[in-house]
């Protein structure tokens, strides 16, 4: 067998306690004795019966919820779990819930309700209606002075203040509270216009919230003609108000901010579909405008004065072989007609006359005498030379 | 969009049609003039819902029958 230290043998019996499902989440009922408030807060005492006892601590927070201080003998309920105080090698009922006798039986009544409504279907997740995504009249049952609906108009006002708050005032708290509140709600069922109804109660503890355990509450709940949003401030169970709302949430602020659209976020989505109208549009406008200039680029090889300037072109560049046609022809015949001039200088009397010849005409007809036979003696003759004339008589001439 | 009717619509409509009128935009397909009267039509509803959400002031009213008289008092006298 081995030898153990004294460490390894508590922390193993502490593990066996706290891995014990039973002994993590427990109510006991006994007498309480020895009630210490140390000055760190914290609380010991003993609960015992007539046959055992077993120590208990209440840390000073949950302490600090204690609405009473237990005296001695005083029959109260504790709800906490066991484990093991190694120091001081004893086990220890950690408490964190204390209540006075008798709570515990309305503990037992509340645990037997619930079970009736649950079996009745009340609590039924397909029993839930949606809240509404954008209300525009919201019934709230709270007290009309507490801290709740302080909290819920702030938090409504803040987020979205484009709706009207219907407030249906109750008594949330004492005997009265159950029917009180009950009324409440079944006075907004009887309003029209009601998107959504918040029921919510500040802070308080588990006798605070007793009213919301209440049978008439659930019923009232269950039968709202809007959906019913509960905001009651608890730390622990949740009420049956919670269990047969259509959405239970942890306090009254909570609930107005899920009964409303968060305008933050709403402001954030308008300004980011201004942004995209934007973007949309330009690139729209980005897009059509070069559709158009792809269209101008077809139409312009279309455009007439770009194919009336190819004519002209075309036009131009025949001009140019025709001139080049008639230049070359104008120019043959100057050629030619030089050729000619030449010629006929060379046969110019003129140049003759120079050379030393004369020419001989007939005075009187004027006709040009070539041969002897043309004259006769006597006869007048104008002869021409390079620089005059004279006129002669024929004295003689023999024959060829 | 004509303001006046703009002035007839509540926040959530005129959030809902800006919405389509963005999606509607986005699903392209239009003519330049459908385009620019929606785009117009966007800015005025996105300006109309921010300035509704700016300017709105919670209304609360309280329900006053015998019954909440009562419950008044008892809250009053506790």
């Amino acid at each position: 067998m081995q030898v153990r230290t004294v460490s390894e043998v508590t922390a193993h019996i502490k593990d066996i306690l706290d891995g014990d499902p039973e002994l993590g989440d427990l109510w006991i009922a006994g007498e309480v004795s020895n009630f210490k408030r140390a000055t760190s807060g914290h609380c010991y005492f003993t609960l015992q019966d007539a046959q055992a006892e077993i120590r208990c601590v209440m840390w000073r927070q949950q302490a600090m919820r204690l609405s009473w201080e237990p005296e001695q003998g005083d029959h109260v309920e504790a709800h906490g779990s066991v484990s093991v105080y190694e120091r001081g090698g004893a086990y220890q009922f950690y408490v964190d819930e204390l209540a006075r006798g008798g709570v515990g039986l309305r503990w037992l009544q509340l645990l037997q309700l619930k079970a009736r409504l649950e079996a009745e279907g009340l609590f039924a997740p397909e029993r839930k209606r949606p809240i509404p995504a954008w209300p525009r009249r919201i019934g709230v049952v709270t007290s009309p002075t507490g801290a709740a609906v302080r909290d819920i108009l702030r938090v409504i006002g803040t987020r979205y203040p484009l709706v009207e708050v219907v407030l249906s005032p109750a008594i949330v708290q004492g005997s009265e509270a159950p029917a009180s509140i009950a009324a409440a709600i079944r006075r907004l069922s009887a309003e029209p216009g009601i998107d959504t109804v918040i029921v919510a109660r500040g802070g308080g503890s588990v006798e605070d919230l007793w009213a919301f355990n209440d049978e008439a509450v659930a019923r009232a709940i269950a039968d709202s003609t809007a959906p019913v949003i509960s905001g009651v401030g608890h730390e622990t169970d949740l009420t049956i108000a919670d269990l047969v709302a259509d959405l239970h949430t942890a306090t009254p602020s909570t609930a107005a901010a899920a009964a409303v659209p968060d305008g933050a976020m709403l402001r954030a989505n308008l300004a980011a579909m201004e942004a995209r109208l934007a973007q949309v549009m330009s690139a729209q406008l980005a897009a059509k405008r070069q559709n158009l200039a792809q269209l101008e680029r077809v139409l312009r090889r279309f455009d007439p004065r770009r194919q009336l300037a190819e004519y002209r072109q075309l036009l131009d560049e025949r001009l140019q072989r025709a001139t080049r046609v008639v230049q070359r022809g104008l120019a043959l015949r100057r050629a030619r007609l030089d050729g000619a001039t030449a010629r006929l200088t060379a046969l110019d009397p003129q140049r003759v006359l120079d050379r030393g010849y004369a020419i001989v005409q007939d005075a009187a007809t004027g006709a040009r005498v070539r041969s002897v036979e043309q004259v006769r003696p006597q006869q007048e003759l104008d002869v021409h030379v390079s620089d005059g004339h004279m006129r002669t008589i024929v004295v003689d001439h023999t024959g060829p | 969009m004509d303001s006046k009717l703009l002035e007839t619509l509540s926040f959530e409509e005129g959030y809902d049609r800006l919405e389509q009128v963005i999606q509607q935009l986005e699903s392209g397909d239009l003519s330049l003039e459908q385009s620019v009267a929606l785009y117009e039509e966007g800015v005025q509803l996105a300006e109309y819902c921010g300035h509704k959400l700016d300017d709105a002031e919670l209304r609360v009213n309280q329900l006053l029958n015998a019954a909440a008289e009562t419950v008044l008092r008892i809250e009053d006298a506790n």
